[in-house]
């Protein structure tokens, strides 16, 4: 696994590429209008609501039961305003679940 | 008022339980694909997004060329590209160098508990707030990494079921308790759907599709 630490360390320098050259421009970012202020900001929600799809199995509406989790998790977050406690409920009964109690 | 880099590591402690799950579950993945300790931790450590240290797993596994590598986790993190864009003009102030210093802390729940705190710090103050969340997110990341390889490396699997639903529940949840603007929450629900329409024709650039027309979108059709 020698070739494993030249693999580590490309991903690493490609991750902290893409996260620090938005900063690197930072003088010019900073003056970026309010409207690309918001599409920006647009663009990172969308990412997330991306992120939560695909990790569900996006390209398979199948998987409900994943689906309803999530929206539960959102509506009881939202509800009671813990996310952390819901996070670990609800994981704990989907795992549950799915391994037949 | 109290210290923003304090109100950060409050604001991240509950990041920094969730990332302690998921990247237990990392640690145990990794040493199951054959990294040893040091690797699985100091993966963690260098790259610090699960997904994309799964991409370098598969990769290497299957001897991926190297010019592969670096589209497949440009790819996955490319996201981490848009999210510093979107967090940069609230650091207004703050040097490049301590910016680029604390680049590597951002990941996608650093970035939401950063942009959902109080609009009315400074960009030095929101620039603490965001170290505060990141190291502790940062930490709890790499000991749950070294606990997931140290402890856990001898059952024999995790149950898949358990593992696909870390992410979509965590972020959830957190999106659930934030009070969120008609932008966010519309945007949030648009690369929701538009992910699995997408994916059968963009594959795994759906995501960035997804955000790429949802970033349009505001700029063609904002009120500005």
């Amino acid at each position: 696994m020698t070739q494993a630490w030249t693999f580590i360390l490309v991903a690493a320098m490609v991750s902290y590429f893409l996260r620090a050259l938005p900063f690197f421009g930072s003088h010019w970012i900073t003056q970026i209008s309010p409207k690309g202020k918001e599409a920006l900001e647009g663009m990172s929600y969308a990412i997330i609501g991306g992120l939560v799809s695909d990790s569900l199995g996006a390209g398979s509406l199948g998987v409900w039961p994943r689906w309803l989790a999530v929206l539960l998790a959102f509506v009881l977050a939202k509800h009671f305003q813990r996310p952390t406690l819901i996070f670990y409920s609800l994981l704990g009964a989907y795992c549950l679940i799915q391994g037949g109690l | 008022m109290n210290n923003p880099l304090v109100q950060g590591i409050r604001a991240g402690l509950p990041v920094a339980v969730s990332f302690i799950s998921s990247f237990v579950v990392v640690g145990i993945f990794l040493r199951q694909a054959g990294f040893d300790l040091y690797q699985s931790v100091g993966m963690t450590a260098l790259i610090f997004a699960g997904p994309a240290q799964y991409g370098v797993a598969h990769a290497i596994q299957e001897t991926t060329a190297f010019w592969s590598l670096i589209a497949l986790v440009g790819a996955i993190n490319a996201r981490f590209f848009v999210m510093s864009a979107a967090l940069a003009p609230s650091f207004k102030g703050v040097s490049r160098g301590n910016l680029l210093f604390a680049a590597p802390l951002l990941s996608a729940s650093t970035f939401v508990v950063t942009v959902s705190d109080d609009e009315n710090l400074t960009g030095k103050e929101k620039f603490r707030f965001f170290i505060g969340v990141g190291l502790i997110s940062y930490l709890a990341a790499i000991l749950a990494t070294a606990a997931g390889a140290l402890l856990l490396s001898r059952l024999n699997h995790v149950p898949e079921a358990c593992m696909t639903m870390i992410l979509p529940l965590f972020f959830a949840a957190q999106m659930g308790s934030q009070d969120l603007s008609k932008l966010r929450f519309g945007s949030l629900i648009f690369g929701l759907i538009m992910t699995v329409v997408f994916k059968p024709v963009l594959g795994p650039h759906a995501i960035l599709g997804a955000a790429l027309i949802a970033g349009l979108a505001v700029l063609v059709g904002g009120k500005r």
